[in-house]
């Protein structure tokens, strides 16, 4: 009798539920989260490297790495302006595995930064944000969501920046919260706003703690759901749209009696593709379980392994502890703004405001400008695209270094020294200059080819190099006083107490 | 048709896996084998050989760290430096030495101290080289002599003085701090007070040097100094040989110092940080004490130390006055103990000398609980009451003598 017990509750245990029939059986799988985590079938247009390079799956596991270190350095964290830098320093010296819980988080979050902005650039150039024109889907939709987690992985890593209380942290954030300040009439209401205060102190860092710890990944999480659900909704990878023009061309088959009808009237809307019999076929695609599921494997295992190697060799910088009268030379934001920073030495206003909402606001709007609808989910379109592309490389290569030279040789104030009124300044200088000449692309090359699409792959081809090379500039090429050094020039000597 | 994941794919996953496992063993291996183990069981060893009936169970095991609550310090340097307060390690070498000024302890408890308040260095590390603290972003490394030989190989400037005087700064000179010591010396005699303020007090021509060990090296003009070495340090030794070659303009006047003059005067400059934190009880020549009038002070002094001062000392007159020694009792509730021998032989029937080692009464309790004298001491009060009657007596006959001549 006990026996019995003990065996039923095991049974309960591994197993709660029997199915009686073969209907319920049915039903019970369609109910299932995690049997649907993916797709049934998966096309094998998607499942090819060259389609996504895997970048956005990369994100997400690298999110979950930052979601798991983060969570265990809450334990050993400690947000005061007293406590804070020390606690990062016995993470250094002391914890068991401290220095490797440090290092994969800052190094993941450098990445998952880098990772996003690649994964942009792969979503762009494959034209994965077109709702193609079989099944209208809402890909377009899903680009804005796209940007969204964008500044949402930006907002965390900066928020995350500040955290570890040492002089790197503390100016990172003053030049950054300098930044929003340039906005203007709201700008020094935003800067009070982020810090708690005129002055960095332990409101900020409470404030950006909470930030960095629970608000923001909340909302990012949903977020990334919600982009990932829809890429469900939407029929899998865009590249799926060729497989669709394909089931077009092709016969149309019967489809085969299923039980999957039997909920069809659950599911209600316009959007479900997830069993598409029409598209997805035993020749253009693979079952989801085990290829899909291997190649995740595989994509995790590499991802983990990769991070955890370069968290070995890559240590995380600790400088002094923050201090506000001693200003470092030069004072620096997080590498993914020191494109904006050189802007802003040329003018906060264009640099700091202007740019970055025209470039949040354009890429938000990419999908709605650029509808046309050939060539889905291949590299640059097609050939011509292809030739865009380069020229757009080229263009924004060659006007971004003339800017950069322009802003080095023949400062404004020096051309124009008579000139002392801001607003001219803030009007006509390099980053002015940039964004004219890329506007300016973009209409010669839409007249040119009559298509938004080229035109589009020009300028955002344009854009990437103009982001790398002012990146770059930003980060390895300015020295103190934020004057310019080669790589090969070596910076005055630090000074130092003995 | 596909049907079967490719073998390919396969071996890319276990790849894969054993990269992870490989990383993973890496960090297990890197977390597990710091420097410091090494260095205990080594020691371990040196105790089994050097220190007879050494019981190795107690010897200490794991991160040891000295917290010292008062400073707001953490000091693990005792995780590898563990002989420091043995006695018999003296010859042994670095890291498992004693420390060799062992007398050192007797005023500065290593628990209340720890060890980078006086040597710098970074308390939190563990790795001798992070701990040593001569890393980028840490600005107060240890101040050894190889520190000072950067300086000069020959004769290296004591560095370690410029931590000692970060409390000792208010004294007028501190055993032990021969620099420090002659750099005081230096401030008194070349008048620097004249223009400068220092502590807080002095002339307004120059700029005020009170916190001046605190300005960071971002904070000067290295650009007249013409040296490999370009420290702070090395700024106020030039500059005090020459300050018109380092601040061009400069109308500070040149001393003609030697530079091992010019050492102890920098490191002197470099001690004067801002003490807010310090709690006063590390500030020795700081006394905080109510205000009093120059005769307030004269009647103290007199009190402790003239001849009745054995009952200031031992709180007698807290209750008693002694005219003969002029002490005057704040309450004035027993009688004046110029007076004891005749007043104890009327209340008590006994002699001063019967009454106290045998009292009885008020004076029975105190004695035996507040105030307790040693039999010595007993004899030594006895002696001094009896001086003080004959103090008085003496006074009242002369007294008597004056009054009868006058009339």
């Amino acid at each position: 009798m006990n026996l019995f017990k003990i065996q039923d509750m095991w049974q309960k245990l591994i197993w709660p539920w029997r199915p009686e029939s073969n209907r319920e059986a049915g039903s019970g799988i369609v109910a299932n989260f995690l049997l649907h985590w993916f797709p049934n079938r998966v096309s094998l247009r998607s499942l090819a490297f060259s389609a996504s390079l895997y970048l956005g799956t990369i994100t997400f596991i690298v999110f979950l790495v930052l979601t798991v270190t983060g969570v265990v350095l809450m334990f050993l964290y400690i947000p005061s302006v007293e406590r804070a830098y020390w606690s990062i320093k016995d993470l250094d010296n002391t914890v068991s595995f401290g220095w490797l819980l440090r290092r994969l988080h800052r190094i993941s979050a450098h990445l998952m930064v880098a990772l996003v902005f690649l994964h942009m650039f792969r979503v762009f150039l494959t034209g994965s944000y077109k709702a193609g024109e079989i099944v209208r889907s809402a890909r377009p939709f899903n680009w804005v969501l796209g940007v969204t987690l964008l500044v949402l992985t930006l907002l965390l890593s900066f928020t995350g920046y500040l955290l570890p209380w040492d002089q790197l942290a503390f100016w990172a954030i003053t030049v950054g919260t300098n930044i929003a300040a340039a906005v203007p009439l709201v700008g020094e209401a935003i800067r009070q706003f982020l810090l708690g205060g005129t002055i960095i102190g332990q409101p900020t860092l409470i404030r950006f703690y909470v930030l960095h710890c629970a608000l923001l990944p909340i909302v990012l999480f949903a977020v990334a759901a919600w982009h990932m659900w829809r890429i469900r909704k939407d029929g899998g990878l865009a590249i799926v749209e060729q497989d669709r023009k394909d089931a077009l061309a092709r016969e149309p088959v019967a489809p085969k009696k299923s039980k999957t009808y039997s909920v069809l009237g659950i599911a209600s809307g316009t959007t479900v593709q997830v069993n598409d019999p029409t598209t997805l076929n035993e020749d253009n695609s693979v079952p989801s379980t085990p290829f899909l599921i291997v190649r995740i494997l595989l994509i995790t295992l590499l991802t983990v392994a990769v991070s955890i190697g370069l968290s070995l060799v890559v240590q995380a910088p600790l400088e002094a502890a923050a201090n506000p009268e001693v200003t470092p030379n030069p004072a620096k934001a997080p590498w993914y703004f020191l494109g904006l920073q050189e802007m802003v030495g040329y003018s906060a206003l264009m640099g700091g405001v202007i740019i970055p909402t025209i470039v949040i606001l354009g890429l938000m709007l990419i999908p709605f400008l650029d509808r046309e609808q050939k060539g889905i989910g291949f590299w640059f379109t097609d050939g011509p695209g292809r030739k865009w592309g380069i020229f757009g490389f080229l263009y924004g290569l060659v006007t971004t270094v003339g800017c950069l030279a322009i802003a080095l040789l023949a400062p404004m104030r020096d051309i124009f020294p008579t000139i002392e009124s801001q607003l001219f300044f803030d009007l006509v200088n390099p980053a002015t200059f940039l964004l004219l000449l890329f506007a300016g692309m973009y209409f010669v090359v839409l007249k040119k080819t009559s298509s938004t699409r080229y035109a589009a792959i020009a300028t955002f081809c344009a854009f990437i190099i103009a982001f790398v090379l002012l990146t770059y500039m930003g980060t390895a090429l300015r020295g103190p006083n934020w004057d310019f050094y080669w790589p090969w020039q070596a910076w005055p000597t630090h000074p130092t107490a003995l | 048709m596909i049907k079967k994941i490719p073998q390919r794919e396969i071996l890319l996953v276990l790849i894969a896996a054993v990269a992870l496992l490989a990383v993973g063993v890496a960090a297990i291996m890197y977390d597990t084998g710091p420097d410091w183990k090494y260095y205990q069981s080594e020691f371990r060893t040196i105790v089994a050989e050097r220190v007879a009936n050494a019981d190795l169970a107690t010897l200490p095991v794991g991160i040891q760290q000295i917290w010292v609550e008062k400073l707001d310090r953490v000091d693990r340097c005792t995780t590898c430096h563990l002989g420091m307060t043995w006695k018999g390690l003296e010859d042994v070498e670095q890291p498992w030495t004693t420390h060799p000024i062992p007398e050192i302890f007797d005023d500065h408890r290593l628990e209340d101290f720890g060890c980078t308040v006086c040597h710098g260095g970074q308390g939190f590390a563990l790795s001798e080289y992070d701990a040593h603290g001569f890393v980028e972003h840490w600005e107060r490394p240890l101040l050894s002599d190889i520190a000072g030989s950067e300086y000069d190989p020959r004769n290296p400037p004591p560095l370690h003085e410029i931590q000692c005087n970060y409390c000792h700064r208010y004294e007028r000179s501190t055993r032990g701090m021969p620099f420090i010591n002659s750099a005081k010396e230096f401030v008194r005699t070349k008048g620097c007070k004249i223009c400068h303020v220092i502590n807080g007090d002095g002339g307004k021509l120059g700029p005020d040097l009170t916190s001046e060990g605190d300005k960071h090296a971002e904070g000067f003009d290295f650009s007249n100094l013409v040296s490999d070495q370009i420290t702070v340090f090395n700024w106020h030794i030039k500059h005090f040989q020459s300050p018109p070659t380092i601040v061009p303009g400069s109308i500070m006047p040149e001393m003609n110092f030697q530079s091992h003059d010019a050492q102890a005067l920098a490191m002197l400059v470099m001690s004067w940080r801002d003490d807010e934190d310090l709690p006063r009880a590390y500030l020795p020549g700081v006394e905080l004490k109510d205000e009093m009038t120059p005769e307030e002070v004269e009647r103290d002094l007199r009190m402790r130390e003239g001849d009745g001062a054995f009952f200031v000392e031992h709180n007698c007159f807290v209750c008693h006055s002694i005219k003969a020694y002029d002490i005057k009792s704040p309450t004035d509730k027993g009688p004046d103990l110029s007076l004891a021998p005749d007043d104890v032989r009327a209340r008590f029937n006994k002699t001063v000398e019967e009454f106290l080692f045998d009292p009885t009464g008020t004076m029975k309790i105190i004695l035996e609980s507040q105030i307790v004298l040693t039999d010595e001491e007993k004899w030594q009060a006895v002696e001094k009451i009896m001086k003080a009657y004959d103090i008085v007596k003496n006074r009242a006959a002369e007294a008597e003598a004056a009054a009868a001549d006058g009339s």
